[in-house]
């Protein structure tokens, strides 16, 4: 197997699992990582929307709160790509 | 002069990308609007197992049984002391005098209660909420509250067909009435997250740390206990920090009012 597929298929599991757990101060840089190292790196806002539908999503909480995780990792992803592409 | 042409590829890639992404936001914003809780169904069905499997490692499944035995004897010895202990004290006199008292008023709690393991909490769970292993399809709904301890914690927020999310009432911003002390000096509790609490008392209001605060309804018990109150002279009003007895950072089960099934009475 090409070696950058298998580390990121390794980096999208150890992602998978801080959300999961709800460990977003590890998930954040591996996710940051990964965008800047891979191409089309859209597990990130995956991560992201996954972590708002896990423990965010539902009556109570301000629209902002509910979803506050899918935005952040849209605008990263936004941000880490336009940068890429200014860089390269 | 050659001029070079601009690569025609790249901007139909990006043109095609953003628009699948556009795509793909405005699908899942209808699937949100139309089904708001397929895709929070859709992600602890996954997670869950996690979540349970985490919950049998913190309980001991991977001790040796002589240590789980050990500790299963520990246990029984402290039970039985307590038992002994609470047996001979004038607490259970007290406890049922209150539940006589109670019973005269028609007001006798009768409601069986549901027990759930709190498969996530704070602080790897935010927005001060938990995480339990019951749902709809055990009868909860979002009406029902949830205890620990015998203290009343919060109430479910989000029921799925096997989990609940449950919002602590000790979330920032959420207020509730109370009673505090002996003298059941009412105020609102303002939530500070984590089981704590504020409330404002009017200066001169005989609180002091260690009184018991109640909810106000009559039958849901203690509260929580104060912790300190702060007394300015300058301001009419005196500050009450309180606490819930029972640590939410280490909670692993909790229970909640059992729905009562009602029957029709068919006529034959």
């Amino acid at each position: 197997m090409n070696r950058s597929i298998a580390f990121r298929i390794s980096a999208d599991i150890l992602l998978a699992i801080f959300t999961i757990f709800g460990l977003w101060y590890f998930a954040l840089p591996i996710g940051i990582a990964c965008l800047w190292i891979f191409p089309r790196y859209a597990e990130l806002m995956i991560a992201g929307f996954a972590y708002d539908a896990l423990f965010g999503m539902g009556s109570g909480l301000g629209i902002f709160s509910a979803y506050a995780c899918t935005a952040i990792s849209l605008a990263l992803t936004a941000l880490i790509i336009s940068a890429k592409a200014m860089m390269r | 002069m050659i001029y070079l042409r601009p690569h025609k590829g790249a901007s139909r890639v990006i043109r095609l990308s953003a628009t699948a992404i556009v795509a793909v936001l405005l699908l899942v914003g209808l699937i949100q609007w139309t089904a708001p809780h397929f895709f929070p169904g859709m992600f602890t069905s996954i997670a869950a197992p996690f979540w349970r499997a985490r919950f049998s490692i913190e309980s001991g499944s991977l001790r040796s049984p002589s240590q789980l035995l050990s500790e299963n004897e520990s246990l029984k010895r402290d039970l039985a002391d307590l038992r002994a202990v609470f047996a001979s004290s004038s607490v259970s006199a007290v406890l049922q005098e209150n539940a006589e008292l109670k019973a005269q008023a028609g007001r006798a709690s009768t409601t069986p209660r549901l027990l759930a393991a709190v498969l996530a909490r704070p602080p790897f769970v935010p927005y001060d909420e938990l995480l339990i292993d019951v749902g709809t399809d055990d009868g909860v709904s979002t009406t029902s509250l949830v205890y620990a301890a015998g203290t009343l914690i919060g109430r479910v927020r989000e029921a799925l067909s096997g989990t609940a999310k449950v919002e602590l009432f000790s979330s920032p911003g959420n207020s509730y009435q109370v009673l505090i002390g002996p003298s059941h000096v009412p105020a609102t509790a303002i939530g500070m997250g984590g089981g704590q609490f504020r409330a404002d008392v009017p200066h001169g209001s005989t609180v002091t740390a260690g009184d018991v605060v109640r909810d106000s309804a009559i039958g849901n018990g203690i509260f929580g206990m104060v912790v300190s109150v702060a007394t300015d002279p300058a301001n009419p009003f005196d500050r009450v920090l309180f606490a819930q007895p029972v640590n939410i950072y280490e909670l692993r089960w909790v229970t909640l009012d059992k729905p009562v099934v009602k029957t029709e009475n068919k006529r034959r």
